[in-house]
């Protein structure tokens, strides 16, 4: 059930009282005695209401008696009337603070209160209508905050409520928050929102080269990106300081394929989200520059989501050991998928991400650039909702590394809940019955593993016995 | 020192051949862009490249001149294969002493910047090198090769260096093998006649075929090779077998090579024991 009205208004206070300092000339733009009150403790001088001939003068026409340092105004109004005031405000008063708060009408719990009839849908705004609405009006954000939703709102079920509520806001994480909060001013030019359409049919490979070992294997993933087959495609490179010798190798390459690329820079933690941030292309793809693709790796990646509705392909891959200077690959290991790839997979094999194509279009509010902050556990993150194509066939890429292999996740899975149908779980049942019933499976992994430690351990006399075997079968 | 030898201590040039067949545009457009970039890399000795198309017609003829102006470009007037014409290409390359060594470079072939300085350089690093194969990439082949001398049992045709030693020993390809196989045998003889076989770690060649579509006449081809390769080192059993897949592949009759009996030297290189491998693999 909502608060009360003086109740709901108990955020907007505190973020007002925070953002306001003792000799702010603070204008309300509606009737708020407590607010109003609150102010006047803090030091701060209190326009509108309490000025009531200035009040009934349109606002247009009184600014410059009234010089606010800042304006508190709530969106309570709906879109229109609220973009309309906003775009009065901010014309009328240039040089003061615009102190905003609005109920978010895409909150899980307005969605569920709306849902189980518990309340009337929300007339307000979303995160997303005002980004667009302050982008328009000309307003920068100075500062932001979220008010967390209360548990506990609706007459459903303590766990199915939670449930439903961590779905919505893995799937758009503004769900959470319950009344949305801004400091914003005027940016000096009004701008339109900033673009997010995606460049049809481009494929961006957003490639991390900060990590020191993998760094002077950056020529040979380019060369490897230079001879690929996918076109048109663009390489956003995110390296953590500005590197020219980068460039060069970039534009060296450019003769031998066609791309655009970008040089991006960032910290090894945000290197994703802000190569993904410029990445321009429908398809997206994730690489780091221990990485190396083969020919059609993406070609036959972006065909799958082509030919079918998934919003994400994977390919089989390998691992591969490097050896000293001259790159000496003692054996090359095959990520044990199976034919079917489980959501388990994703995450004990994290590098799972550098086999990836996602097709944007298809992922509706979905936090991509959230998700690549963590970016060993986005594919896991995405499995909860959007079921991927899987290619069988042989290995197209390949994850190289040196030194001992660190094997398995980086951690635990993350807290997620998975969108999936009762037939996808009998599916998985089935298979691991039968998995289970002729050890099929097992069996090769075992054998597998255990030829692929002789193999480590007593190269010759694996070569020999593997020799007399060739002879006996043929 | 003899004359031979001293043209052989004073040769540092390198020739380059390519011998095409109904190649398309885009292809010859990355070598000939990848050849651009080995030319400016630092260190690389001068090198020029030699053209020789077995294609029915000269319709690369035109490519070649606005992709590369001035090549070193010739029709061979009909398919003669691959070792027949290469060994052309290296005839003309060793007639011109200031020639070191000849590169056999396939046209679907792309090469890091770095390959022919690469492969020079390994080849240089020893005293009695033979044959010195590029790294293929992204996939290299997993024959193996030792990490400190890099020996390798066999050599690849697709990015080959020859030596002028090793083709004043050996004169180039076995000229019976149509195409496949005869950088096996190449590699058998030069390593039975006392020269070494390498890997250039560095030497990176682009050459991606596991995807391309089975043809069968290809197949027949390996298996044709094959059955020569095992009759001229004396493998029955390997002969018999490639024979009996090539029948199954439904390949026209030719006639059966005779089972030789190779020299000792030759007999102790050999090795028919991992199939068209030819060498024990590390993956």
């Amino acid at each position: 059930m909502r608060p009360p009205a003086a109740e709901e208004r108990g955020p907007l206070h505190a973020w007002v009282l925070e953002q306001v300092g003792a000799g702010a000339r603070v204008l309300l733009l509606s009737r708020d005695e407590v607010l109003a009150q609150r102010l006047l403790a803090a030091g701060c001088s209190v326009l509108g209401p309490a000025d009531a001939s200035a009040l009934d003068r349109p606002l247009v026409e009184r600014p410059g008696g009234l010089a606010p340092t800042h304006v508190v105004l709530s969106g309570e109004g709906g879109p229109p009337g609220f973009e309309e005031t906003l775009r009065t405000v901010a014309a009328a008063l240039p040089s003061a603070t615009l102190l905003v708060g609005v109920r978010n009408a895409a909150s899980s719990t307005a969605l569920l209160e709306v849902l189980s009839g518990h309340a009337p849908a929300l007339p307000g705004a979303t995160e997303e209508s005002l980004t667009r609405c302050f982008s328009s009006l000309g307003l920068k954000v100075l500062a932001r905050r979220a008010v967390p939703c209360q548990p506990r709102t609706t007459p459903l079920a303590a766990g199915t409520e939670a449930a439903l509520r961590g779905l919505l806001a893995q799937l758009s994480p503004v769900t959470g928050a319950d009344v949305l909060l801004y400091a914003l001013a005027p940016s000096g030019a009004c701008e339109e929102a900033a673009s997010q359409a995606l460049v049809p049919g481009l494929l961006s490979v957003v490639l991390w080269a900060g990590e020191s070992q993998a760094r002077p294997l950056l020529d040979e993933a380019l060369f490897s990106l230079a001879c690929q087959e996918q076109q048109p495609l663009e390489i956003v490179l995110v390296t953590p300081f500005r590197d020219e010798a980068t460039r060069e190798l970039l534009e060296r390459y450019q003769s031998l394929g066609v791309y655009t690329f970008e040089l991006v820079e960032a910290e090894a933690q945000a290197a994703f989200a802000e190569g993904l941030r410029r990445a321009r292309g429908q398809y997206l793809a994730f690489l780091d520059a221990a990485c190396i693709v083969y020919p059609d790796h993406y070609v036959k990646l972006v065909q799958a989501l082509r030919d079918g509705e998934a919003a994400w392909a994977v390919s089989r891959a390998r691992r591969t050991p490097i050896e000293g200077v001259e790159r000496f690959v003692p054996y090359k290991r095959p990520l044990p998928l199976g034919e079917h790839l489980e959501p388990a997979q994703l995450h004990r094999e994290p590098s799972l991400l550098f086999a990836l194509v996602v097709e944007r279009s298809r992922l509706g509010p979905f936090p991509l650039e959230q998700a690549a902050r963590s970016a060993f556990e986005l594919p896991l993150r995405l499995a909860a909702f959007f079921a991927p194509t899987f290619l069988g066939g042989i290995a197209s890429c390949e994850q190289r590394f040196t030194g001992p292999e660190t094997q398995g996740p980086a951690g635990p899975p993350p807290e997620l809940w998975m969108l999936t149908s009762l037939g996808t779980v009998e599916e998985r049942v089935e298979r691991a019955r039968a998995e289970g019933a002729s050890a099929k499976g097992m069996r090769h992994r075992v054998i597998d593993e255990l030829n692929h430690r002789f193999r480590e351990r007593v190269p010759r006399l694996h070569g020999a016995l593997k020799s007399l075997a060739g002879r006996l079968v043929r | 020192m003899g004359r031979e030898e001293r043209v052989n201590r004073q040769a540092r040039g390198v020739r380059l051949g390519v011998v095409l067949f109904r190649n398309s545009r885009r292809e010859l457009s990355r070598l000939v862009a990848s050849l651009g970039l080995n030319r400016r890399s630092p260190g690389v000795p001068p090198f020029e490249v030699m053209w020789l198309d077995n294609s029915p017609d000269e319709s690369l003829r035109a490519v070649l001149a606005e992709l590369e102006p001035g090549a070193d470009y010739r029709p061979s007037g009909g398919n003669l294969g691959f070792g027949v014409a290469h060994n052309q290409l290296m005839a003309r390359a060793f007639a011109e002493p200031g020639v070191a060594h000849y590169v056999c470079v396939n046209p679907d072939a792309v090469l890091h910047p770095d390959c022919v300085r690469e492969l020079v350089a390994e080849a240089e690093r020893h005293a009695s090198t033979g044959l010195v194969e590029a790294r293929m990439f992204p996939d290299e082949h997993p024959k193996p090769y030792h990490p400190v001398t890099h020996e390798t049992p066999w050599c690849s045709g697709c990015v080959l260096l020859i030596t002028r030693g090793l083709y004043q020993a050996e004169r180039g390809f076995d000229e019976r093998f149509f195409m496949y196989c005869e950088d096996v045998d190449l590699s058998w003889r030069a390593r039975a006649a006392g020269f070494s076989t390498h890997v250039a770690p560095a030497a990176l060649a682009h050459h991606y075929t596991v995807t391309r579509e089975v043809s069968p006449r290809r197949e027949q081809s390996v298996r044709r090779s094959g059955a020569l390769l095992g009759a001229k080192y004396g493998d029955a059993a390997f002969a018999t077998s490639c024979l009996k897949q090539y029948a199954e592949l439904g390949g026209p009759p030719f006639p059966t090579p005779a089972l030789e009996r190779p020299s000792r030297a030759l007999a102790r290189v050999a090795d028919f024991s991992h199939h068209f491998d030819f060498a024990r693999g590390r993956w």
